[in-house]
């Protein structure tokens, strides 16, 4: 692509020129399409040369001298003359120097290019850069990486319709690029990620090529400085299939190798205090339930000794604990005794619900922790820090157990960069359903974790790439602590509230008519949205994608089992 | 347009039998060909400003005025073509008068000097009429000089020399009635592409002049009145009758297609094309305000 900016038109002066919005008449030589970036130099008297920068917003085109609606008509038939006249309105990003003027009228309009469009874009300013896509013309466009590792701000929100916004697409390109580029420097080995895969099994291929990837998609992965290929290092994790008769099977259809079986043991249940997560939906019972559910977490922490004799079991009164349901058991007789300090000052009501919800989540949640049936429980605990990207299937399983393994996981990932105290290496973490985790309205274990993590995780080295469909039943401080906000196709009604506030009015309705594969990208340092289109995936998103694995297969631990 | 002077058509006489002597019936056209390169001509004058010159004891009615002539070229589309667009400065009176130059904004307007020999308060507009009709003839005759086009031009035909394409003078007021009672009353039957017989015209102690006939743009209205709709064309005379009648069957077939939109008050006589060329050119002669508040402030100037 050539580098020299090239003339366009001229400053209208039919329409008000201000220093913030100005239009530009289009000569019938050149083109201006909407997110072009353009530049404009006018003169200051006494203050020399100021060169304004700014991006299309609006462009339109008309019949000059027609006046009524049916000359078109006349004009189609030859009869009627009239001039057609192009303009686009541009919204200002940049004076430099700052002197806050419009550009006079006639003055000549260019399409930015090469270093004028960095400056435009503020892409100049940029000292760590992380590819973020292209523009529909094929420029790369940037993200500054100071505002997602936490330096000055962190984490990345996306909003978009099911299926055609291409959420979790877009937030695996972004982790593509951190771990496929330079922009993480020597931390990029040890940064890792984890994904929970929660629509059909899209991202259980992350390490397999894409076969589908043709020599236009090469092309752009190669003008954005990427490597075209599936990710380098993956842990793929799935749940344990349900009655496999002390086997831990990993419940996958369409992929029979190279992924790990999760499950938890009786005694990480105990010690890790996990039970809250079996209680995780958020209504208005749930303060006294959660009062109850800490109480009696302490209490079997407290009360149950390491089974000596299984590392995956606690011993209870002297007993061995081996299984969930046991372990449910003694949940329940301590509370149904009235004598025992378990219980508390809590009504029979509450008990009552309590053991409900008990029961209900040990139906669903039950095969995921295991007793005395474990074997090798180490091997089939997820360990993000094996693989760069994990990648955690949760997408078979019930709403109670999704979220007993997301509240898990992401719990155990903040104690431990909390624990680390650093924010290098940072660790990822990509969740879609977003308003289903931390709801605007209600409140419980997992939004409060997520919350932490939007407010404290800049400093700890904890990135969320949280996406959801509709941000309006997010939890506004989640989102509000977003440096980058992307979104996808927007539902109308949804594109109108608040939340979306950030997108101009025309940038709004655009968001209604986007294709997969297009995002409109906000960051904290350009003040325009700009519309940007990623890459197909270089990676396999189905198995009919797949291409043949890479040489050196990172899943050689896997065999045997 | 505002003021309009009454311009002068000169008595003719017309011999209604040059094509035929039959004047009974409409003359139908054959389908013609669309398909050709049309041009419309026309032209549009503006008074800026009125000014009284005196000089001695002498005293003449002026004016500062815009004339300009333009083309519309109509091939598939139709498009704005060559234009031109002159300013002047007619004094009355046969005073002389000289070149003005003005100034609005960042730009000059230079008024060239124009004596009208007439003393009469209208001599001046008439003069500035002439101008753009003689600016509207230059233009249809370099048109015309190129072969394989026709040229149609606003009004009567303002010169008669010959050309490689002919030009068509397209009148649509009726200023004069050169035709007997009884060949008027074909004017009523016409309907949109039909003609009456063409009639020469002839100038006293003059030979054949031109050539015309009078054909309908659109069909009849109930409002109007029976001549409503109604164009005169006019050919020169040199084409020789054959020429003339299959130019008259073309232009005939031809205008119906371009005719006057209702939203004109001269509809549908007034050309879509033409109607828009005007407006076109009006635009072209730069905003009236300012150009008459430029041209006061010159004459402050001037005498101050």
């Amino acid at each position: 692509m050539d580098d020299a900016s090239e003339l366009v038109g001229m400053v209208l002066g039919t329409e008000d020129a201000t220093p913030l919005t100005f239009w530009v008449g289009v000569s019938p030589e050149g083109y201006l399409q909407l997110d072009d970036a353009v530049v404009v130099e006018t003169d200051v008297p006494g203050r020399g040369v100021v060169r304004i920068s700014g991006i299309v917003q609006d462009v339109r085109a008309r019949h000059e001298g027609a006046q009524f609606d049916t000359d078109v008509f006349l004009v189609d038939k030859g009869v009627l003359p009239v001039d057609t006249g192009v303009a686009a309105e541009v919204v200002a990003t940049r004076f430099e120097p700052e002197v806050f003027v419009p550009p006079m009228p006639g003055r000549p309009a260019y399409r930015a290019r090469g270093a004028d469009r960095d400056e435009a874009l503020y892409i100049d300013g940029i000292e760590r850069r992380l590819a973020a896509g292209l523009t529909r013309d094929g420029e790369p466009v940037f993200l500054d990486l100071d505002f997602l590792d936490g330096a000055r701000g962190a984490h990345v929100n996306i909003s978009g319709v099911s299926g055609v916004a291409t959420k979790t697409t877009y937030a695996l390109f972004l982790l593509y690029a951190l771990f496929h580029s330079e922009a993480l420097g020597g931390y990029r080995a040890n940064t890792k990620a984890i994904v929970f895969n929660v629509k059909g099994e899209d991202l259980m291929w992350l390490d397999r090529p894409n076969a589908k990837l043709d020599d236009a998609g090469r092309a752009d992965y190669e003008r954005l400085g990427l490597p075209a290929g599936p990710f380098g290092s993956v842990g793929l994790w799935a749940p344990v299939r349900r009655d496999a008769g002390g086997q831990a099977i990993p419940q996958v259809e369409s992929r029979s190798e190279g992924v790990g079986a999760y499950y938890w043991t009786i005694r990480e249940f105990v010690r890790g205090r996990l039970l809250r997560f079996l209680f995780a939906e958020a209504d208005d019972e749930r303060s006294q339930i959660a009062d109850l559910a800490s109480r009696v977490e302490v209490h079997l922490d407290r009360e149950c000794a390491d089974d000596p004799e299984n590392d995956a079991t606690v011993v209870f009164s002297g007993y061995p604990v081996n299984d969930f349901e046991a372990l449910c058991e003694i949940v329940r007789n301590e509370l149904e005794d009235d004598a025992s300090a378990w219980r508390g000052r809590a009504a029979d009501a509450t008990v009552n619900a309590f053991l409900r919800r008990l029961e209900s989540g040990a139906f669903h949640v039950g095969h995921l922790v295991w007793g005395r049936e474990a074997e090798h429980p180490e091997r089939h605990r997820i360990d993000w820090q094996a693989s760069q990207v994990t990648v955690v299937d949760i997408h078979t399983l019930h709403d109670r157990a999704k979220r007993f393994v997301t509240g898990v996981v992401i719990k155990r990932l903040f104690e431990e960069k909390e624990r680390m105290g650093r924010r290098e290496p940072l660790a990822f973490l990509v969740l879609d359903e977003l308003n289903r985790y931390a709801p605007r309205e209600g409140s419980g274990p997992i939004k409060e974790i997520l919350l932490d993590v939007a407010e404290r995780g800049r400093s700890l080295g904890m990135v969320l790439i949280g996406a959801e469909q509709t941000a309006s039943e997010v939890e506004r401080r989640v989102i509000a602590n977003s440096a980058f906000r992307v979104v996808g196709r927007l539902d109308t009604a949804e594109a109108a509230r608040s939340e979306y506030g950030f997108l101009p009015a025309v940038t709004r309705a655009r968001a209604s008519i986007l294709k997969p594969g297009s995002m409109i990208l906000q960051q904290p340092t350009i003040p325009v949205p700009l519309q940007i289109r990623f890459p197909f995936p270089s990676w396999a998103t189905r198995s009919e994608e797949a291409g043949a694995p890479p040489s050196g297969d990172v899943f050689s631990r896997f065999e045997g089992e | 347009m505002g003021y309009e002077p009454v311009m002068q058509e000169t008595p003719a006489t017309a011999d209604p039998s040059v094509e035929t002597s039959d004047w009974s019936a409409p003359l139908p056209v054959p389908q013609a060909d669309l398909t050709g390169e049309l041009w419309f001509v026309d032209g549009v004058r503006r008074v800026e400003l009125r000014v009284i010159a005196s000089e001695g004891g002498r005293r003449a009615f002026g004016l500062f005025g815009t004339a300009a002539a333009g083309a519309v070229r109509c091939l598939g589309r139709a498009t704005f073509a060559d234009h031109e667009v002159r300013r002047w400065m007619v004094l009355g009176g046969g005073m002389p008068a000289e070149p003005a130059e003005v100034t609005v904004g960042a730009s000059f307007l230079v008024y060239e000097p124009k004596a009208e020999p007439g003393g009469d308060p209208n001599s001046p507009v008439e003069g500035l009429h002439t101008l753009m009709q003689a600016a509207e003839a230059s233009l249809a005759a370099r048109l015309a000089g190129d072969g394989d086009r026709l040229v149609l031009a606003d009004g009567r035909l303002g010169f008669l020399g010959p050309t490689a394409s002919p030009v068509v003078g397209v009148v649509k007021r009726f200023v004069r009635a050169y035709l007997e009672p009884e060949h008027d009353a074909l004017l009523p039957r016409l309907a949109p592409g039909e003609r009456t017989p063409l009639f020469g015209l002839v100038y006293e102690g003059q030979p054949l002049e031109r050539y015309a006939w009078y054909t309908r743009l659109v069909p009849l209205r109930a409002p109007w009145h029976d001549h409503a709709g109604l164009v005169r064309c006019e050919v020169r005379a040199g084409v020789g009758p054959d020429q003339a009648r299959a130019i008259a069957d073309r232009v005939t077939a031809l205008l119906p297609r371009f005719a006057g939109r209702p939203s004109d008050p001269r509809a549908p006589q007034n050309l879509a094309p033409v109607a828009a060329l005007e407006a076109w050119l009006q635009h072209r002669m730069g905003h009236r305000g300012l150009v008459r508040r430029a041209l006061t402030a010159w004459l402050v100037e001037r005498e101050g």
